[in-house]
């Protein structure tokens, strides 16, 4: 109690607290039982509350699948087009599942359950989902050097095997 | 509306091809110099106020030259060829007659001031032996039915004079036994005496002369009849004077001139010059042969080399202190024209043999002391093998400590002003003929036609050296045009520390038509040494893959037995070389031959083996051979279509094409490109051409060709480009061979430009790495050279649909935007052709032209993407930056400033 009161009144000094300890702790009130009010649901929901962690984590695990109809539509509403506002959204499509995969131990740092490894495999999936949907944005938009076109900078010219000269005859 | 939107879509379209200059770059990378040929004829302004001469030359051009400077004042440029070879100049008090033509003569008349043309009319004529001017009426003197007939002309109108006489034929026996001057013809007749005769009047008898002789040369601009007569080696002066032929004996072989200085008295100058450094001249009475000392001098020139001066016209005047001076307009056998004052010096000279340059190289300069020390310390043993790298850890101490002093003792001088940074005086010291950093400063080497190579600065277009091929021997011709052809390797270049560089020359001796070479440095001039006789005619040189132990590039000497030898012999080379195949074209008899040649690494014993020959038949004739740049590197190895696959080059190092010409019944001739390889003599492709005829021109660049013809059917000049593909695979990625392997045909796509204009010459540009696209460069006979970017003359560009990014579609007329005329407002006439070299920047490309003027500049086919503009503002962007960081460091310490206060609250 007296932290409590501590707490209150941070900067206060109590001169009193030595002469007057004892008229400050007064009784609580009838009918209050400190534990009462706190524990009696706790208890109660003990099982309840589980559920709950459970629930929420299936929740953080499915959240890259609930993620593929909305970038989907950006994907659409982005375009072709190689311009600045498409391939900053193609590179956030990018980044974000790779971060997420990342840091997928820390996502599921806090959560522990029987289920944890099926919700790790379902986030995991899910973001690999995102990637390729991502990559394939990349591929419609002509970004993955998959032609040969794209490799045509770094061959080399062919190395010469005779070599010839000559002209008119000189007269 | 519609006219707008036609004008702007016009403008648009041109927007990528907009590579003009800006007015204030003209003349910061160009220069042009302007030349006149060698001098024919030649007449000094009486009038001492305008002070003019005014020169006739063997190039066809009137111009006039100041006489103080030599520059020239104005210029006309008449026809090419025999149909304005100027016959005869007539000055007037306010005009410059010229004579020119061979059968239908047009006689102009050109302003002294501005050289504005006042008059011509023509005349036809045949049989034609001498012209001359006398009292003002033009005189033709003819041979028909058996008798010389002389007509007159009044010279400005054209109207026939009254006078016409005739002369008994026996009276002209041969051009080599007459000669004309001053309206009278003198012969040898069948006993070797000489006859002189007037041809001015009807009934002149001829003056018999006794006096032998087997040559006979008239002086030329003599005001009376001179002639000198050879007979064994001695020469004489022979002049008829008042119907009085007199006889003069002559010292020594000099240069003569006659010029009236009173009316009765003449004043005979001699010049002459006994060795190239000294000049004598000799001024006499003519009548009497009392020596005018004022004008009898010699005279030693150590900077100028002077070789067979003739005098072409002299003015005389009497000085205040009551003696005679002259000034002589003086021609040389190198071409040179000079302006002698007598007495006293050489006013200006002029190299007018710049007109006639029949090869031309640039070539590095050596690197600078301080990078040469460098290289020396850090250079890896492979690539200067000629030097001897230090290895004691305390000599290469010593060595750095120098070269570092070295380096501070320049900089210090640099910053103090001892030694000046290069400016336009000193460019052509020999202390800034050093490379710089970006490989833009070169010496142009020319060999021109009359025997004399210069060595030219590129920046400044100053000549630093000039070599004259006095007596060595005498140029190769041409088969093909009959024009004079030099050979000229760069066997060792600049990049070798402790030796110089080498240029060879290939001539023919004068009396065994044994090949002579001729081995100079091309930086500075100096030979020595420098001329080699060889025991055999060489017929074809081609230079190694391989350097030999002293760092030269070996060439492969083939002599009229078709047996090779190696030059420089005796000497191993550093490697051994691959198999060579060499072949050679034989236009006379349309033979083509092929040899292979495998050198042995000691350079010794080897022999040429027949691998395949191709003839063409009589009368189809070959007229050109278009062979890729040994320089050229290509980049890209295909090209990129719109559906993001890729076709390939068909890159054959060893393909050359092929020109032949044959008269045809049907289409009056046939041009036919034949693609040959030369290491297995396969025709790869052959494409025919119907009425095409001269002017031809062949390019061969990377994979593709460009011939220029001229069209009968059509009357234009239309360029069919050629190029050519692999297909979507390549064969062999990473060798390339003619022999063996699968021969796959390669793709040929062809299509055919019209160009609105008529060309002097065609070059591709090149540069070092070959990523920067090409330009062509064109040289039109209107004047201009243009520089039309390589995808306006694709083959692919498509005819509907586009199939490619970028392809522009199909207009078969080329444009010519005065944008792209690199020479802006200086006029190229009379183009022999045009010279490209890659520069040590990859975007610019070093460009010389030549002809009756010199042109040097430099372009950027994809603009300067390596350099900044030169007028990049260095200033705001050092401001700009120095605020940035300023500002970035006082807002940090307000931030933080205002945190702890923040924090305080």
């Amino acid at each position: 109690m007296t932290a409590s009161k501590n707490k209150n009144f941070k900067w206060s000094l109590d001169f009193t607290k030595n002469k007057h300890e004892r008229s400050t702790d007064i009784a609580n009130p009838p009918g209050y039982t400190q534990l009462s009010s706190q524990n009696g649901t706790e208890l109660a929901k003990e099982g309840d509350s589980n559920r709950l962690i459970i629930k929420k984590s299936w929740d953080i695990a499915l959240g890259p699948l609930k993620q593929v109809p909305m970038n989907l539509f950006i994907m659409y509403m982005a375009g072709n087009s190689i311009s600045i506002f498409p391939i900053m959204m193609v590179g956030m499509l990018i980044v974000r599942p790779v971060t997420a995969l990342f840091s997928l131990n820390t996502t599921f740092k806090t959560i522990e359950g029987t289920q944890v490894w099926g919700q790790k495999f379902i986030f995991f999936i899910g973001n690999i989902i995102n990637i390729i949907l991502a990559l394939y944005k990349c591929q419609s938009m002509g970004l993955l050097p998959t032609h040969p076109s794209d490799w045509l900078a770094f061959i080399e010219p062919p190395i010469r095997m005779e070599y010839s000269g000559g002209g008119f005859v000189l007269s | 509306m519609t006219f707008k939107l036609v004008i702007i879509v016009l403008l648009f379209s041109f927007i990528f091809v907009t590579n003009g200059l800006y007015e204030d770059q003209a003349g910061k990378f160009d220069w042009k110099q302007n030349y006149i040929g060698e001098v024919k004829f030649s007449s000094i302004d009486v009038d001492v106020k305008t002070k003019r001469l005014y020169v006739a030359t063997k190039k066809n051009v009137v111009a006039s030259l100041a006489i103080d400077t030599g520059d020239i004042i104005w210029r006309q440029i008449l026809e090419k060829g025999s149909d304005g070879s100027i016959e005869l100049i007539h000055p007037t008090k306010s005009k410059i007659i010229t004579l020119s033509g061979i059968n239908i003569v047009k006689i102009r008349g050109w302003d002294v001031n501005d050289g504005y043309l006042h008059f011509e009319w023509s005349l036809e004529t045949t049989n034609v032996l001498y012209w001359f001017v006398f009292n003002g009426l033009l005189h033709n003197v003819y041979s028909s039915n058996g008798l010389i007939v002389v007509d007159t002309y009044y010279i400005e109108t054209g109207v026939k004079g009254k006078a016409t006489y005739t002369f008994p034929a026996h009276w002209f026996n041969g051009f080599d036994r007459c000669a004309l001057s001053s309206g009278s013809l003198a012969c040898f007749d069948t006993a070797n005496k000489l006859n002189i005769g007037s041809l001015t009047n009807a009934n002149t008898q001829l003056l018999k002369v006794d006096t032998n002789g087997d040559q006979i040369k008239a002086i030329p601009g003599s005001p009376i009849p001179a002639f000198i007569v050879t007979n064994k080696n001695v020469e004489k002066l022979v002049y008829t004077k008042e119907n009085k032929v007199h006889i003069r004996s002559l010292k020594s072989r000099a240069s003569l001139f006659i010029y009236t200085y009173m009316a009765d008295r003449h004043i005979l100058l001699q010049i002459s010059s006994p060795t190239q450094e000294t000049i004598i001249t000799e001024g006499s009475i003519l009548e009497d042969a009392t020596v005018i000392e004022s004008l009898s001098s010699k005279e030693t020139k150590k900077t100028m080399k002077i070789s067979n001066p003739s005098i072409s016209s002299v003015f005389c005047g009497r000085s205040k202190a009551n003696t005679v001076n002259c000034v002589a307009l003086v021609t040389t056998l190198d071409q040179s024209l000079m302006l002698l004052k007598m007495p006293g010096t050489i006013k200006w000279h002029r190299e007018e043999s710049l007109t006639s340059i029949i090869n031309v190289e640039l070539i590095d300069l050596p690197v600078s002391d301080i990078e040469a020390a460098i290289e020396k310390e850090f250079g890896n043993k492979d690539s200067f093998l000629d030097h001897n790298v230090t290895t004691g850890a305390f000599s290469m101490f010593v060595h750095r400590v120098f070269s570092q002093f070295q380096q501070l003792r320049t900089l210090i001088a640099t910053v103090l002003g001892i030694i000046e940074t290069p400016s336009s005086e000193t460019i052509g010291t020999k202390s800034n003929l050093v490379r710089d950093q970006f490989g833009l400063h070169k010496i142009i080497v020319a060999v021109t036609s009359a025997g004399k190579i210069f060595g030219i600065d590129n920046l400044s277009g100053e000549i630093l050296w000039s070599v004259l091929l006095c007596g060595i021997g005498q140029f190769y011709e041409n088969k093909v045009d009959g024009l004079q052809l030099v050979p000229m390797y760069l066997i060792r270049n600049s990049k070798h520390l402790s030796f110089s560089p080498m240029s060879t020359l290939f001539l023919k001796n004068e009396d065994s038509e044994n090949t002579v070479l001729f081995t100079f440095n091309p930086i500075n001039g100096e030979s020595k040494n420098g001329v080699q006789q060889l025991p055999y005619k060489v017929v074809q040189a081609v230079p190694l893959p391989v350097l030999n132990t002293d760092s030269v590039r070996s060439l492969v000497l083939f002599d009229s037995t078709y047996t090779p030898h190696l030059y420089p012999s005796n000497v191993p080379l550093s490697s051994k070389p691959p198999p060579i195949y060499i072949y050679i074209a034989n236009s006379t008899n349309g033979l083509i031959q092929g040899f292979t040649v495998d050198v042995p690494i000691s350079g010794e014993k080897f022999s040429a083996k027949e691998v395949w020959k191709t003839q063409f038949n009589k009368p189809t004739h070959i007229i050109a051979i278009g062979s890729r740049d040994a320089m050229e590197h290509i980049h890209s190895q295909g090209r990129v279509l719109s559906d993001r696959s890729v076709l390939y080059k068909y890159i054959n190092p060893n393909m050359v094409a092929i020109l032949t010409l044959a008269p045809d019944t049907m289409h009056k001739s046939v041009l036919t490109l034949h693609l040959l390889d030369a290491v297995s003599g396969i025709i790869i492709y052959s494409v025919v051409h119907k009425r095409a005829s001269h002017p031809i021109h062949l390019v061969h660049s990377e994979n593709w060709l460009l011939c220029s013809y001229y069209n009968d059917k059509t009357r234009r000049t239309e360029i069919a480009s050629y190029e050519l593909y692999n297909g979507n695979q390549q064969s062999n990625s990473t060798e390339f061979s003619s022999v063996g392997g699968s021969l796959i045909p390669p793709i040929v796509e062809k299509q055919a430009y019209i160009l609105p204009g008529f060309l002097q010459a065609m070059k591709p540009t090149i540069t070092e790495k070959g990523i920067t696209s090409k330009h062509i460069l064109m040289a039109t006979t209107t004047g201009h050279l243009l520089e039309m970017p390589w995808s306006f003359l694709d083959p692919r560009r498509p005819l509907g649909e586009p199939k490619e990014e970028g392809a522009i579609p199909y207009i078969p007329e080329l444009p010519m935007s005065s944008e792209s005329m690199i020479n802006y407002n200086k006029s190229l006439m009379r183009v022999d052709g045009i010279y490209t070299t890659p520069s040590s920047l990859e975007s610019t490309c070093l460009v010389f032209v030549y002809g009756l003027d010199l042109f040097y500049t430099r372009v950027a086919p994809s603009k300067t993407f390596d350099v900044l503009k030169e007028d990049f503002d260095y200033l705001v962007i050092i401001i700009v930056t120095t605020v940035l960081l300023i500002s970035a460091y006082v807002t940090k310490n307000l931030a933080s400033q205002k945190a702890l206060k923040q924090a305080w609250k």
